[in-house]
């Protein structure tokens, strides 16, 4: 199961990317996985596949409600680049 | 609840397919099982909601990073996909309490701040965190409810989930194919601590578990499977993916080994 949804999220999409399989290359052709609608697996979910964009999808700014922690007033100097525990502390709210 | 767009993935229409009218399985149930998936879809509408509030920042990461303008679009469109996602579950939730619920309130979104990241950084820190593992451990749970899955009614409402999250996960996929080698570079050491904060928030974030089979026919996971299924997402899905960008992942595989620990330092 695993490896079906791999293909389908990963695989795929690095393909249609042009991925380079190796950092350092810079040979990446802009592309997105948007582009193939029959790159989806559909024996993962009858229903999953990559259709086109609506271009005109508009979207709701965050609100109040958005919390933009710490993301301000941070010196440039501390820009180190080197993760923290702080920083392992965070990560995004799932979905589910 | 802010409602979808008409021009929206399906033109306006909750889901791309309508949803079974009548589902027996629900009838069936005992009012305590009702009650406690009611319960669990209603908070998947309000995790859903929120998560269309992480897309809009990923959306701006994606402009300020000046990615492919088709993912930029894809993450707009995103952000109505997930209070589609929020509507859909709360109907869900509505069907199995047998009246029109409310939908749930409006939860809070804290931003990682990845302080020590510099700006550009950053930007591609949080589509990385929100796509490449969020979205990707959520595909990973959906198909696992899925696969569990026997009531009509939530194996269609999980199958167009399924269906958008997959979109979803791809976007960061896709942008992370196409940055600079720099960025790239510097991500590496990221990835441990992203993989972490992830983990760290789907474990601690407050759910209701299936304690029976009943519930785990209608979409619901257990905390067993749902530790599992992260645990898989992690290791067949999120650290083959960086590898194969030429990114190394042995500090997240070190972790894993040792149960992907999210307490403590």
């Amino acid at each position: 199961m695993a490896t079906r949804l791999f293909h389908t999220v990963i695989g795929v999409t690095l393909s249609l990317a042009g991925a380079s399989c190796s950092a350092g290359d810079e040979n990446v052709p802009q592309q997105a996985a948007t582009e193939d609608s029959t790159a989806t697996d559909t024996a993962v979910a009858e229903d999953t596949a990559i259709t086109e964009v609506s271009t005109e999808a508009t979207a709701s700014v965050p609100d109040s409600r958005v919390a933009e922690a710490g993301d301000a007033v941070v010196p440039a100097d501390v820009f180190t680049d080197a993760p923290t525990d702080a920083d392992a502390e965070t990560g995004w709210h799932p979905t589910k | 609840m802010a409602s979808y767009e008409v021009n929206g993935r399906w033109g306006g229409r909750l889901t791309s397919r309508p949803l079974p009218e009548h589902d027996a399985s629900i009838e069936e149930l005992a009012a305590a099982d009702r009650q406690a998936l009611a319960e669990i879809w209603l908070g998947r509408a309000a995790n859903e909601r929120r998560v269309s509030d992480s897309f809009a920042v990923v959306r701006d990461a994606l402009i300020a990073t000046r990615s492919d303008p088709s993912l930029i679009e894809l993450a707009a469109r995103a952000v109505d996909d997930e209070l589609r996602h929020a509507e859909l579950c709360r109907v869900v939730a509505s069907r199995f309490a047998d009246r029109e619920l409310d939908a749930p309130a409006r939860l809070t979104l804290a931003v990682p701040p990845h302080r020590t990241a510099s700006p550009e950084l950053r930007h591609t820190l949080h589509i990385v965190g929100q796509s490449c593992f969020n979205e990707t451990i959520a595909s990973a749970v959906l198909e696992t409810s899925l696969a569990s899955a026997e009531g009509p009614l939530v194996t269609a409402a999980l199958r167009e989930l399924l269906g958008d999250e997959i979109d979803h996960a791809r976007i960061g996929w896709a942008h992370l194919a196409q940055v600079r080698p720099e960025i790239r570079a510097k991500l590496e050491r990221w990835i441990a601590p992203l993989a972490r904060g992830n983990l760290k928030m789907w474990r601690e974030t407050p759910r209701r578990y299936a304690t029976n089979g009943a519930l785990v026919a209608q979409g619901a996971l257990s905390a067993e499977t749902t530790e599992a299924t992260l645990r898989v997402a992690i290791r067949d899905l999120a650290i083959p993916g960086f590898e194969r960008l030429g990114i190394r992942t042995a500090e997240v595989r070190e972790r894993l080994a040792m149960g992907a620990p999210t307490v403590g330092s």
